[in-house]
């Protein structure tokens, strides 16, 4: 029933000898918030200026709604670049309709785009102000507004919370989700794991210019579960028992002996019976990896070498 | 062809609603005007205010025939004993001895309290020499008138075959102007250029752009902008000193001219003739009205914008390459080195001879001809070396363009690498 806005076929491309991106492919589908993992360097960038047409790839395709990517698709593109830029001297609201313009919007519609999103970001004051005048937090909703000031029906966004503060943060994961709501697709590339978890249903992790891991989110959690729990107990455990293995110890809030503890041989029903034998259950819960590990885990075998 | 026009108003308008833009196109005339009559006043003031200084001459050998030149700037006093006279010099009451102590009188020794500058000391040589002259004509029996009479200052009025006053220091003059002015907005503006260029890209504002619209779109739209921002303020200047001028002229002429009016001038100045009467005011006015207008003014459109063009995209491809503007040092003088080659030419070649074979040839390669070429305009070249030459500027202007967008394209997106001439060599040749 999803269709696939942007479908990624075979994307390869380098800078010299250096190679940026190998041989990817990927499929992001409608109205998804698409997380784009991968440390530093790994090619992030480089694929998201391929797919804003900023630079070519060498070989492979990239499909916009079925069609190859060309000009006609700008309009449609939404970006918020890492390394954020506005014009210091130049009034906001001008700004904002340039920018506007650029994508394609008539100069009195991005007036009043412009105006409504001052408006819902609580900037209307400062319409008439410069860049320079404005401070850092204001200037990082400016750059917000200008990526999504044509209503793009797929926006990118690098590293959007980046120099924000939680209270804006909270604001703009807000507004994502509302465009999520409306129709809106989102590419999020960030290097920070952790907060992929908590807005993207769909991912893609990229190391060293290879993709290594992709799919939805909750599937990816349940393919790397591991035989991990969590567990409470009302006294403290046998060290050293033949079924179990105690990979971490600490105490509960509540002063209980807690456990991560890895299953040797049992499954979760025999585990839960065992340990109820011997000691009180309080809590058992099915330990999921987070992103991060996953991707140490997928990372590790190439970083040791 | 829409976006570069929305970059090209986008830069045009910010540019010239800036307060620097404003202020400096309404003073600059003001300024150029305050700045020449400043030199002028002061200039004119010096030579009322110095005081003229007392020299005493010995002339023990009578080479002078005991005649001595009345001047404004210098006060001559025989003298006799030398003793004397070096007591008066110390005493102050005099600034120098001149000794003249050979017998033919063409050796002279100078004795002051202060060392005395080379223009005062050429001026007395000049002085002496010429009464020296006149002594040596009065000894061998010719009358004081005689002498007079010998001594006539020469004008040339020069004409072209045509009739046409030929005008050539006015030609000069402007045509020097139109060179000083190319050069100037191109090296003003190329500048500006270049530190936009870098200013995108160091705010990262270029990606955003970028995304939207192709990088080349991005560097003719603002090179286009900008250009148009260097002929906005031309051209305000030209009218405003045109103002200015006539304001002036008009102050100048109801003092000067008194009841004499503009027909009356006309008369005294037969169609290509020479004024009867009046004199430097009215062979001034003869040889601007001798000027082709038209083909200055097309020559000077035509050469500014595509000597503007062409180095910007010069400036443009450099302010891509680098990260910060120190770092444009070096590629600045090698692409400065030609303009101001030109610029040498304009002055020295051109001014000597407009229409010697390095002037012809200079004026021909697009690197210079945009200077050359207008010091050229004023002195009748043909309509064909003016189109032969802004075909070769166009020409050339579109294969730099094209170069320069190719190192731009990738410079804007390259941080943190220092820009070399092997990288953008390499760039040129990247897909």
């Amino acid at each position: 029933m999803n269709r696939n806005i942007l479908s990624i076929k075979g994307l390869s491309k380098h800078y010299g000898s250096k190679v940026a991106l190998n041989q990817i492919d990927l499929e992001i589908p409608e109205g998804s918030i698409f997380g784009l993992l991968g440390p530093n360097g790994a090619g992030k960038t480089s694929l998201i200026r391929i797919i804003n047409q900023i630079t070519e790839a060498d070989t492979g395709k990239v499909y916009f709604k079925g069609d190859e990517l060309n000009s006609q698709h700008i309009g449609q593109i939404g970006y918020l670049p890492e390394e954020r830029g506005l014009y210091k001297k130049v009034k906001v609201i001008h700004q904002l309709e340039y920018f506007g313009r650029l994508r394609g919007l008539s100069s009195s519609e991005a007036r009043k785009r412009a105006g409504y999103w001052l408006d819902r970001l609580q900037l209307s004051h400062v319409r008439m102000q410069k860049i320079e005048e404005l401070s850092k937090g204001m200037q990082q909703k400016i750059q917000f507004i200008v990526a999504i000031i044509h209503q793009p029906e797929f926006l990118i966004l690098d590293e959007p919370f980046s120099g924000f503060d939680p209270v804006n943060a909270e604001l703009i994961t807000e507004i994502i989700k509302d465009l999520r709501k409306s129709g809106c697709t989102i590419l999020f590339s960030t290097h920070r794991m952790e907060s992929v978890e908590k807005l993207c249903d769909h991912l893609v992790m990229i190391h060293r210019s290879e993709k290594i891991l992709d799919g939805k989110v909750s599937e990816i959690k349940n393919r790397y579960k591991s035989d991990s729990y969590i567990i409470s107990t009302g006294d403290a455990l046998a060290k050293d028992d033949p079924n179990y293995q105690i990979l971490e110890e600490s105490v509960n809030d509540a002063g209980f002996p807690s456990y991560k503890i890895n299953s040797r041989t049992l499954s979760s029903k025999e585990l839960i019976r065992l340990l109820n034998e011997r000691t009180e259950l309080i809590s058992f819960t099915q330990y999921f990896p987070s992103i991060h590990e996953i991707f140490i885990q997928l990372a590790q075998p190439e970083s040791t070498i | 062809m829409k976006n570069i026009l929305l970059i090209l108003t986008h830069e045009y308008l910010t540019r010239v609603k800036k307060k620097s833009f404003i202020i400096m196109t309404l003073l600059g005339p003001l300024l150029i005007t305050l700045f020449y009559g400043a030199i002028i006043g002061l200039s004119v003031y010096q030579m009322k205010g110095t005081k003229s200084k007392t020299v005493l001459v010995m002339d023990p050998h009578h080479t002078l025939n005991g005649e001595l030149p009345k001047r404004k700037d210098f006060q001559f006093q025989m003298a006799s004993n030398l003793e004397e006279s070096r007591k008066t010099l110390e005493d102050g009451k005099a600034d120098m001895i001149l000794n003249i102590n050979s017998l033919k009188g063409d050796t002279v020794d100078l004795i002051s309290n202060k060392s005395q500058s080379i223009s005062d000391k050429e001026e007395l040589q000049q002085i002496l020499a010429r009464n020296l002259f006149n002594a040596q004509l009065q000894k061998r029996g010719l009358s004081a008138e005689a002498i007079d009479s010998m001594q006539r200052r020469v004008s040339i009025h020069d004409r072209l075959i045509s009739g046409e006053n030929s005008a050539s220091e006015v030609r000069s003059a402007v045509g020097f102007m139109g060179a000083f002015i190319n050069y100037l907005f191109i090296f003003m503006y190329g500048v500006m250029i270049m530190r936009g260029v870098t200013e995108e890209k160091n705010n990262r504002i270029v990606e955003i752009i970028v995304s939207a619209v192709k990088p080349f779109e991005l560097m003719m739209g603002k090179i286009i902008g900008v250009a148009m921002v260097g002929l906005t303020q031309f051209l305000s200047w030209i009218i405003l000193s045109g103002v200015l001028f006539f304001i002036v002229s008009l102050v100048i002429g109801s003092s000067f001219a008194g009841s004499e009016d503009i027909a009356q001038l006309q008369q005294n100045m037969p169609q290509g003739g020479m004024p009867k009467t009046g004199g430097f005011g009215l062979e001034l006015l003869a040889q601007l009205q001798a000027l082709d207008y038209p083909k200055i003014i097309v020559g000077f459109i035509i050469f500014f914008l595509g000597g503007f063009l062409l180095y910007s995209g010069l400036f443009a491809a450099i302010g891509s390459a680098v990260d910060n503007e120190t770092e444009t040092q070096q590629f600045i003088f090698p692409v400065s080195m030609p303009l101001i080659f030109g610029f040498v030419i304009a002055q020295i070649a051109v001014l000597k001879d407009p229409n010697s074979t390095l002037a012809y040839w200079s004026s021909l390669v697009p690197f210079t001809s945009p200077v050359v070429m207008m010091v050229r305009l004023p002195f009748d070249v043909s309509w064909g070396e003016i189109i032969m030459s802004a075909i070769v500027l166009f020409g050339t202007f579109t294969f730099i363009v094209w170069l320069a967008g190719r190192i731009y394209k990738i410079g804007i997106l390259s941080y943190g690498t220092k820009a070399s001439y092997k990288k953008l060599l390499k760039w040129m040749f990247t897909k």
